[in-house]
C-alpha cells in the first residue's frame, strides 16, 4: 500500500513535468529511501512498457489489416477492370476512399478507437493515391507519372491537416520522395528534342514548393513548449 | 501468366509503401521519446514526431524549388545553368534553416554551397588547364570554414544542432581526403592535380581561394579571442590550413617511379620514387597524428560522439592499411590469420581505451557538478 502511495506520488509529479532529480529529493527529504524510490521509479517504467508494447501491437494488427484490406480491393479492381464502366471504376475508387474516411472518423472520434481510426484514415490515403493513377490511366491522360506522386502528396497533407493525423504526415513522406526523385529524372532525361514533360508539371512542381513549405511551418507551430525553446 | 503476375504489382507498392511507413514511423516515435531528457540530445536526428515531419517537408520545398527552378528553365529555353540553380536553392535553403533552424536543410545547403563552388571551379580549371589541386584545396578550405563555424555556433543551445552539422560537414570530408592521400590512390590523384598551369591565371579561383583564406582567419582569430576554441586545436587548424595551401601551390610531382608496361590503374604494383615515399610518410602520420587529436578534443570537450568518431576512424584506419601494406606480398593464409589476429587486438585495445576515455569524462563531469 505504501508501495502504491509512493507510485501515485511520482507519476503525479512526472506529470506536472518535475524532473527526475527534483522528485528524488523531494522523496528523500520525506524519508523514503532511495531503493523504494528506485523501486518505485522501476515500477512505473515497466507499467509504461506494457502500455507501449500493447499498443504498438494493436497499431501493427490494425495496420496490416488496413493494408490487407487495400490489397483485397485492388485485387478485386485489378481482376474485374476490364469489364467494368468508367462510372463504375470511379465510384468504387471514390466511394472506398470517402467510406476509409469516414469509418476512420467515426472510429476514432466517436468510439475512440484511435489505433484503427489512423489506420482507416491511412487506408483512405493509399486509396487516393491509387485512384490517382488508376483514373490518370482510365482516360489515357497525357501527364508525367511524379506528378501523381505530388497530388497524392498535397492531398494526403492537406487530409493529414483536415484529419490531424500523424500517419498520413508519414506517408505523405515517402510519396513526396518519389516525386522528388522521379521529376529530375524526367528533366534530364528528355533527350531528342521528345521532352515528355509538360508545361503543367513546372507549377505543380511550384504548388508543391509552396504546399511543403507551409506544412513544414504549421507542423513546426505544433512542436511540445520545451521544443520551441530550441527555435 | 505474365497477366496473372500483373495483379501482384499493386501488392508490391502497397506493401513498400506499407514497409516504408511503418519504418518511418518506429523511427520517429522511437527517437522522439527520448526528446531532451537525454545528455547528447542534440545528436538526435529529430527531437519529437512534430520536429521530423516538419523538417521533413522544409527539406521537401527546398528540394521542391530546385526540380521548379530546374523544370522552368527548361521550359523557358535554358536560360540559366543548372550549377546558377544549384547555388540559388542552396542560398535560400540555407536562409530557411537559419529562421526556422532546421539541420536537414542547413546540412543538404550547405553541401549544395560547397558542390556548388567544386562543381564551378572544376569548370574554371578546365577552362584554362589549371591544376586541379585548388579546386582540392578549395574544398578543403570550406570544410575548415564549416568546422570553424560549428564551433562557434555550439556554445548557444539554441544552435547547438546547427553546429553538429557543421562540425561533422567539417571534420568527414577533412579526415576522409587526408585518409584518401594517405592510400597509394590518394597518392596518384596528388600527382596528376598537381599538373597544369598554376591557379593564379584564374581569377575567380585566386579570389575564391583567398576568400576562404580570409574567412578561416577572421574565424579563428575572433574564436581565440573569444575562448571558443582551444589553443592546440588553433594551432592543428592553421598547420592544416597551411598545408591545404601548399598543395594548391605544389609543383607537379612524381610519386611513382616509371616502370615498364606501367599504365594507370595498376598503380599498386608499382614503386614510390623518393618524394612519394616523403608524402605517402607524412599523410599516414598526419592522419594518424589527426584521428589521434578528435579523440583527444572529445576527451577536453567531454563529448562522447567524438571520442566514438575518432575511435571508429582508427580502427578503420589500421584495418585499411594492414589489407594496403601486406596484402600483395603476405600469403593469403597469412594474410587473413593475421587480419583476424590483429582485429581482436585492436578491438580489445579500443574498448579499453575508449571505456577509460569516457569514464574519465564521467567522472569529471560528476565531479564538476558538484
Amino acid at each position: 500500500m505504501e508501495n502504491q502511495g509512493i507510485v501515485e506520488y511520482i507519476q503525479s509529479s512526472l506529470t506536472q513535468g518535475k524532473s527526475k532529480e527534483d522528485i528524488y529529493k523531494e522523496l528523500l527529504n520525506q524519508g523514503w529511501s532511495i531503493d523504494a524510490i528506485q523501486k518505485a521509479f522501476n515500477q512505473i517504467v515497466a507499467k509504461e512498457e506494457k502500455e507501449d508494447t500493447q499498443k504498438r501491437i494493436i497499431r501493427i494488427i490494425v495496420t496490416i489489416g488496413a493494408i490487407l484490406v487495400g490489397v483485397g480491393i485492388f485485387s478485386f479492381i485489378a481482376a474485374n477492370w476490364q469489364e467494368m464502366g468508367k462510372v463504375m471504376k470511379i465510384l468504387i475508387i471514390v466511394i472506398a476512399m470517402i467510406s476509409s474516411y469516414t469509418g476512420g472518423w467515426f472510429l476514432r472520434e466517436k468510439w475512440h478507437y484511435e489505433k484503427t481510426g489512423e489506420a482507416l484514415f491511412l487506408l483512405g490515403a493509399i486509396i487516393y493515391g491509387a485512384g490517382i493513377f488508376l483514373i490518370a490511366q482510365m482516360f489515357h491522360t497525357r501527364g508525367n507519372w511524379p506528378d501523381g506522386f505530388i497530388l497524392w502528396m498535397i492531398g494526403t497533407i492537406v487530409m493529414a491537416f483536415g484529419a490531424d493525423s500523424f500517419s498520413l504526415f508519414y506517408l505523405a513522406i515517402p510519396v513526396g520522395i518519389a516525386a522528388i526523385i522521379g521529376h529530375p529524372f524526367g528533366i534530364f532525361g528528355s533527350v531528342g528534342g521528345y521532352n515528355p514533360f509538360l508545361l503543367t508539371s513546372s507549377f505543380l512542381l511550384f504548388i508543391a514548393t509552396v504546399i511543403t513549405f507551409i506544412a513544414g511551418w504549421l507542423v513546426k507551430k505544433r512542436l511540445p513548449p520545451e521544443q520551441k525553446e530550441l527555435y | 501468366m505474365i497477366f496473372h503476375l500483373l495483379y501482384l504489382v499493386p501488392l508490391l507498392i502497397i506493401g513498400i509503401i506499407g514497409l516504408t511507413v511503418y519504418f518511418i514511423i518506429r523511427l520517429i516515435r522511437g527517437r522522439g521519446k527520448k526528446g531532451l531528457k537525454e545528455k547528447d540530445w542534440y545528436l538526435q536526428l529529430f527531437l519529437s514526431k512534430e520536429d521530423a515531419v516538419s523538417q521533413f517537408f522544409f527539406l521537401f520545398s527546398v528540394f521542391f524549388l530546385g526540380v521548379t527552378l530546374l523544370s522552368f528553365n527548361k521550359d523557358l529555353g535554358e536560360p540559366l545553368s543548372w550549377r546558377t540553380i544549384l547555388l540559388l536553392v542552396s542560398v535560400i535553403g540555407l536562409a530557411i534553416a537559419y529562421y526556422f533552424k532546421v539541420i536537414y536543410t542547413l546540412a543538404v545547403s550547405l553541401m549544395g554551397l560547397a558542390g556548388w563552388w567544386g562543381t564551378q571551379a572544376a569548370k574554371w580549371t578546365q577552362e584554362k588547364d589549371i591544376k586541379s589541386a585548388a579546386l582540392f584545396s578549395g574544398l578543403l578550405f570550406i570544410a575548415t570554414v564549416f568546422y570553424l563555424l560549428g564551433r562557434l555556433h555550439e556554445k548557444e543551445i539554441k544552435f547547438k544542432r546547427v553546429s553538429m552539422v557543421y562540425l561533422i560537414l567539417g571534420l568527414i570530408p577533412i579526415t576522409g581526403l587526408l585518409f584518401f592521400l594517405s592510400t597509394k590512390s590518394g597518392l596518384r590523384t596528388l600527382e596528376e592535380i598537381t599538373r597544369g598551369a598554376s591557379f593564379f591565371s584564374s581569377w575567380e579561383i585566386t579570389f575564391s581561394l583567398f576568400v576562404f583564406l580570409i574567412s578561416i582567419v577572421g574565424i579563428l582569430v575572433y574564436a581565440s579571442s573569444k575562448n571558443l576554441i582551444f589553443k592546440p586545436e588553433t594551432l592543428v587548424i592553421g598547420f592544416l590550413v597551411v598545408l591545404f595551401s601548399i598543395i594548391a601551390l605544389l609543383p607537379g610531382q612524381t610519386m611513382f617511379l616509371q616502370q615498364k608496361g606501367y599504365y594507370y590503374g595498376f598503380y599498386r604494383s608499382a614503386e614510390l620514387s623518393g618524394i612519394g615515399i616523403l608524402w605517402a610518410f607524412f599523410f599516414n602520420i598526419l592522419i594518424f597524428l589527426e584521428l589521434v587529436g578528435i579523440i583527444f578534443l572529445g576527451y577536453l570537450k567531454r563529448e562522447n560522439w567524438l571520442i566514438n568518431l575518432g575511435v571508429f576512424f582508427i580502427f578503420i584506419l589500421i584495418f585499411v592499411k594492414y589489407f594496403d601494406w601486406f596484402f600483395t606480398f603476405l600469403d593469403k593464409s597469412v594474410f587473413f590469420i593475421g587480419a583476424g589476429i590483429l582485429l581482436f587486438i585492436v578491438g580489445w585495445f579500443m574498448e579499453k581505451g575508449r571505456r577509460y576515455l569516457l569514464s574519465a569524462t564521467k567522472r569529471e563531469g560528476i565531479s564538476q557538478s558538484q
